[in-house]
């Protein structure tokens, strides 16, 4: 799977400027504000393409961590250091005390991962379990984080009560931090990227608000079809996940 | 056009170029309606252009560029942080005399209305890697500025701060118009009574 060419939605505002004939700028803002809008609308409809973002969480020692706020459910659930991801399994009925045990086994089984020397009889590496559009602090880390040496542990996560529980004490190193893909809300977190592939709807969109059109505008129709273009690009099955079906 | 060239040029119209004592008009008053003269042609210019190119673009070489702004920070707005305007900006509509802000790294600004600042913090929070000002007074705010320590700001002065050999910004075209405002505006003003009675004192 190749990675998707991203554009910052600055790009688009000033295109849709120069087109307006305004040099300066001036409506800018306005136009920023309709992609952000436009980008939101979409994004109900959409697959993880677009949806799903990545976001590296301060760690603390008690284990307990407070979700991103355009949180809506997670994906996947990380532990990076270097450039090795355990990932967690989830356990619905795993719930972390205040108060932390010290288990230096789950510790032990993590360290295997990032290590990378995890046993030969419980090899689990699952090399394509990258986190998509990963953030840090509203940074974006670019391409997909965690693409090599990334394995599933043996270590537990669950969500009770917008809190975010694991299993593993985590190492102690500076290097070391937790990473949560998740579906998002799309806009809350910051939107700084969206994909090559939207940039015709979201820049119809924007005309279609600026005009202030109503459903038979020509840029409503544009959005629109460019809209279902996009949507049918989204729900495009890849060739090799077809034949990974039939071959199991 | 020169801004002593221009001024020159209604002291002409007149005076037809003739020198004298008796004269009721003096360059610092022609200097003085400069910039109603200026601000009319250049907000003509911009509607022309608005309504031909629909730009309401107004030619670069008027623009003058400060550098090296520092960014101070205001108690009295929640520390904001502000840089002071190095000069007048020319009154114009939609603060169209500001061409462009930068910050050090070449940045560019995006500007902010004054009804976009009721819900400013609100979009800062969404549109994070996008930078904002906006105009205030004399102060020209600046928003998701991260730790620049320098602005770079292009705008019109007003002609009245310019220099005697500096450029006027006026457009190409209305130059005429521009010329004959003032003429029009200085010859209205009422001259000093005629002094007729022949004695010691002289009132001219």
């Amino acid at each position: 799977m190749s990675v998707k060419p991203m554009l910052p939605i600055g790009v688009i505002a000033d295109m849709i400027c120069q087109e307006l004939g305004d040099n300066k700028f001036l409506k800018k803002a306005l136009i920023l504000q309709y992609i952000v809008l436009g980008q939101q609308k979409m994004h109900l409809l959409l697959n993880k393409d677009v949806t799903i973002k990545s976001e590296v969480i301060p760690l603390n020692s008690d284990l307990q961590f407070e979700l991103p706020c355009d949180f809506i459910y997670e994906t996947k659930i990380g532990i990076k250091r270097g450039n090795n991801i355990a990932v967690l399994k989830q356990n619905r009925y795993f719930e972390r005390q205040p108060k932390v045990l010290n288990d230096t086994q789950t510790l032990g089984d993590i360290n295997n991962v990032l290590n990378f020397s995890y046993p030969d009889n419980q090899t689990d590496f699952a090399y394509d379990c990258y986190f998509y559009n990963p953030f840090r602090c509203g940074e974006y880390l670019g391409g997909y984080y965690g693409a090599y040496g990334c394995g599933y542990s043996n270590d537990y996560y669950n969500i009770k009560d917008g809190v975010l529980n694991i299993s593993t004490y985590l190492p102690n190193d500076e290097d070391t931090e937790l990473i949560i893909e998740y579906k998002s809300d799309g806009i809350s977190g910051g939107l700084a990227f969206v994909p090559n592939i939207a940039f015709l709807a979201l820049r119809a969109f924007a005309k279609a608000m600026y005009n202030d059109e109503g459903v038979d505008g020509k840029f409503t129709q544009v959005w629109e079809s460019e809209f279902k273009t996009i949507k049918r690009m989204q729900n495009w099955v890849d060739i090799e996940v077809i034949a990974n079906l039939f071959a199991r | 056009m020169k801004k002593s060239i221009f001024v020159e040029l209604i002291f002409l119209k007149i005076y037809g170029g003739r020198p004298s004592t008796d004269f009721s008009v003096l360059k610092p008053d022609i200097e003085a309606y400069l910039p109603a003269a200026v601000n009319y042609a250049l907000t003509k210019s911009f509607y022309i252009q608005k309504n031909t190119e629909r730009n309401g673009d107004i030619p670069t070489d008027f623009y003058h560029t400060f550098t090296n702004l520092p960014i101070l920070k205001d108690s009295t707005r929640n520390n904001r942080k502000y840089v002071n305007m190095p000069a007048t900006l020319v009154s114009m509509p939609g603060n169209n005399g500001i061409r462009m802000v930068m910050d050090n790294c070449e940045t560019v600004y995006t500007p902010l209305g004054d009804a976009q600042l009721a819900n400013i913090d609100y979009w800062l929070n969404i549109m994070t890697s996008e930078k904002f000002y906006n105009l205030s007074g004399k102060k020209l705010y600046i928003f998701n500025s991260g730790i620049v320590e320098k602005l770079k700001l292009t705008m019109i002065v007003t002609p009245a701060e310019l220099s005697d050999d500096e450029e006027l910004p006026i457009p190409a075209g209305l130059e005429n118009e521009a010329i004959d405002m003032a003429y029009e505006f200085v010859t209205g003003i009422r001259s000093t009574p005629v002094d007729r009675k022949i004695d010691t004192r002289d009132l001219n």
